[in-house]
């Protein structure tokens, strides 16, 4: 074992958790361990939490996503392979080549834990193999197989292929045609499921890497297995309490009519917050239509994910489509399309190609909108329109006429088109924005402004308080500023646990109840208060690579439409600007870092992040509007 | 889904407005009940389990349930409180508690 950076004391390894990750190198075709000290995995845990902690060690802010010396990391948790229902999740973390920032995506089922039972809590591919290639890791061995034959297969035909051609305990991680053309938001899929923000994808089929397979026999043993179980029993049961009722009869898509009821679905590329046609594509609506069916990841009791049949008509060959909200709004309202079988026949095209519905919805209505307004001469590309939708998707996954650019996201695509359209892309930091108007969730907003991965809704959950009687929803203030921190630090842990966050609900006290988990897995005598401690270790450290890359204050902002005009459809939701920017100080400082949002040095010695802290990416003078005096300068060498 | 309708008189009303997993349970999308000059959410919460017994939740008998569902008035306020008064006129949203997707 190679100590590959040697800033903590290795103690023995806990349960739990194998003590090390295996880095694999495509341009030799060889893997080697590396280790995880206790120390290192109790403060970052696993997941997200350890994914960053990867990123910062393997120096990926300098480097480009795509290019070869790239990493990926593919990251379990000490969780996985409990009892603990929704715990067989992995994050796949990178540097994004959608936003060239710190980008993470948790995905569910088997891969988690086939791939934590080759002995690794994480897998590093780096380099680039010489043709296209499967990576199997098989128990901890590594070799390449070509996979030329597959170069061009749809997931779905790429994750039958190789289950057939090594064995159907192998566990897949595949792209697309998405990915193997480096569109900046193609996904990684795993049984149909998708680690969808971001670009992961691309950064795969860079590699020229078009599946990952895993398999392995190492089970980690737990430090209280009787108790554990016990707790997990329990655990189960309360996942079908109320509280994820909503997901296991009705599922995610389930918002869009609420949302569209309080002007919040965004419409028309957020020109809009209520679609007319949300009753024909709404699940109330599909459900009476079309065959219905239930599924769920491995090792959940909630079953959340809900199925629609694609074809209603004789040619239907039973194939149902996987319908998250996300994906309903995206592709639907967002286009304004109304028509149940284009949005259906869009997601499976998405799942298909690998593509993240959100960056292809958003990316697509704003170049409609940018049509509408004679900006683009892409007559073709209207609002409403379904086989222009249609038409793009094919086009962005081949990288053809104008899909070469819509393939690089909104945020490029507008400075192509020119500066009157910046303001309308929609995006932060280059990641689309999910379904939320910001005028209509005005603490959303702020979680969208200041996330690490941009716009995002399942790093920050502060629409949580938007729809409650917490906060205004429509006037940001203060109590927008807690909510968004609280969400996004329950957010860490459970992204770094790894649970499903649809099991939020049914804790009292998350971070004492996740204590008690880690303790009967790993027999850390770890604490509510120390785990307080290290959400905020992990949200900074995100937020510290960010700086790495070359972060700004400038960054933290949300399109200029949203500001100052009242959304289309209620008058009384404006998002006031200077209000906003008040809202971005305060989150800042109530996080210990400067107004500006730059993290002093007490502060990363406080969560013993010190050693990233980069001396030479100072903010210019100019930049410092606040008392940034103690800013990472201290720790020049 | 079917939208019912009480009584005719709407100043007279309260219109009630169901989504998410009311929606599912009462298979209805709204309806429009009869309301004294002013009603709290307690005693519309009463009478929408006598009309939709499938609302009624163990240990929840004087308001929703906040492990369920989310109450607003008019998209414009979220309540919780079972003593809110509720005036004719108003239209009360009855949503699924939690909005994650």
């Amino acid at each position: 074992l190679n100590d590959g950076h040697g800033q903590y004391t290795t103690t023995s390894t806990p349960r739990g958790c194998h003590g090390r990750y295996l880095r694999v190198d495509l341009e030799t075709s060889n893997g080697s361990w590396w280790t995880l000290s206790d120390r290192v995995l109790r403060d970052f845990l696993g997941g997200t939490g350890l994914g960053a902690y990867l990123m910062l060690t393997e120096g990926q802010a300098a480097i480009d996503p795509l290019a070869a010396e790239s990493c990926i990391a593919f990251v379990f948790s000490p969780l996985v392979g409990s009892p603990l229902t929704t715990s067989a999740k992995f994050a796949v973390v990178s540097k994004s080549p959608l936003t060239d920032r710190y980008n993470d995506s948790l995905v569910s089922s088997g891969f988690a834990i086939a791939g934590k039972h080759c002995g690794a809590d994480a897998i590093v591919v780096t380099g680039r193999a010489k043709e296209p290639s499967v990576l199997v890791i098989d128990n901890g061995q590594v070799r390449l197989l070509p996979a030329g034959q597959l170069w061009g297969a749809t997931t779905s035909q790429t994750q039958t292929a190789l289950k057939s051609a090594l064995g159907a305990d192998f566990q897949l991680a595949v792209i697309g045609p998405a990915g193997e053309k480096r569109v900046r938001y193609a996904t990684i899929s795993h049984d149909g499921r998708h680690a969808g923000r971001g670009g992961a994808g691309a950064i795969l089929g860079s590699k020229q890497l078009k599946a990952i397979a895993v398999r392995g026999q190492q089970r980690c043993a737990w430090a209280h297995p009787q108790a554990l179980y016990e707790y997990a029993k329990t655990l189960s049961r309360r996942s079908m309490e109320p509280a994820t009722a909503k997901y296991r009869e009705l599922g995610t898509a389930t918002n869009l009519l609420t949302f569209n009821r309080l002007n919040t679905l965004p419409t028309r590329n957020f020109q809009r917050g209520r679609f007319e046609g949300a009753e024909r594509i709404a699940p109330e609506t599909l459900t009476q239509s079309r065959a219905r069916a239930r599924a769920s990841c491995a090792a959940c009791t909630i079953g959340c994910e809900h199925l629609y049949e694609l074809n209603t008509d004789r040619s239907s060959d039973g194939t149902k489509v996987r319908l998250e909200y996300e994906s309903l709004f995206a592709l639907g309202s967002l286009c304004d399309i109304g028509d149940p079988d284009v949005v259906l026949r869009a997601s499976h095209l998405c799942d298909e190609l690998g593509l993240d519905t959100i960056s292809a919805g958003g990316t697509i209505a704003f170049a409609m909108e940018c049509t509408e307004r004679g900006w683009l001469r892409e007559e073709w590309l209207k609002f409403g329109d379904g086989g222009a939708l249609l038409r793009a998707l094919a086009m962005i996954a081949q990288r053809t006429g104008i899909g070469e650019h819509l393939a690089q996201g909104s945020r490029r695509l507008a400075r192509l088109v020119g500066p009157q359209a910046e303001d309308l892309a929609p995006h932060v930091k280059g990641l689309e924005l999910p379904g939320y108007d910001p005028r209509g969730a005005q603490s959303m907003a702020l979680g969208f402004a200041v996330g690490a991965r941009g716009a995002d809704h399942n790093r920050s959950g502060a629409y949580e308080a938007d729809f409650s009687e917490l906060v205004d929803r429509r006037q940001i203030d203060h109590r927008s500023v807690t909510a968004a921190i609280a969400t996004e630090n329950r957010a860490a842990l459970i992204d770094s646990l790894i649970l499903c966050k649809f099991l939020r609900g049914i804790f009292t006290d998350l971070f004492a109840e996740a204590a008690q988990m880690l303790n009967l897995a790993c027999g850390w005598d770890v604490t509510a208060a120390e785990l307080a401690t290290t959400s905020e270790r992990i949200v900074a450290a995100k937020k510290l690579f960010n700086v790495r890359c070359g972060w700004t204050p400038h960054e933290d902002r949300l399109p200029a439409r949203f500001f100052d005009v009242p959304l289309a459809d209620d008058p009384v939701a404006c998002l006031a600007l200077d209000e906003f920017q008040c809202a971005i100080e305060g989150y800042n400082q109530q996080r210990g870092w400067t107004k500006a949002g730059w993290i002093p040095a007490a502060e990363l010695r406080r969560l013993g992040l010190e050693r990233w802290a980069p001396p030479t990416l100072l903010p210019a003078p100019d930049a410092v509007a606040d008392n940034d005096t103690t800013l990472m300068r201290a720790h020049d060498p | 889904m079917t939208i019912s309708v009480i009584t005719s008189e709407a100043d007279e009303q309260v219109r009630v407005e169901f989504y998410g997993l009311a929606r599912q349970r009462t298979g209805t999308a709204a309806i429009d009940i009869p309301a004294a000059e002013s009603i709290t959410l307690a005693s519309l919460w009463r009478a929408l389990v006598i009309r939709f017994p499938q609302l009624a939740t163990p240990g929840a008998d004087s308001a929703p349930p906040t492990s369920l569902y989310r109450i607003n008035l008019d998209g414009q306020q979220f309540v919780t409180h079972p003593q809110t008064p509720i005036t004719r006129g108003r239209c009360v949203l009855i949503m699924s508690a939690d909005v994650g997707g």
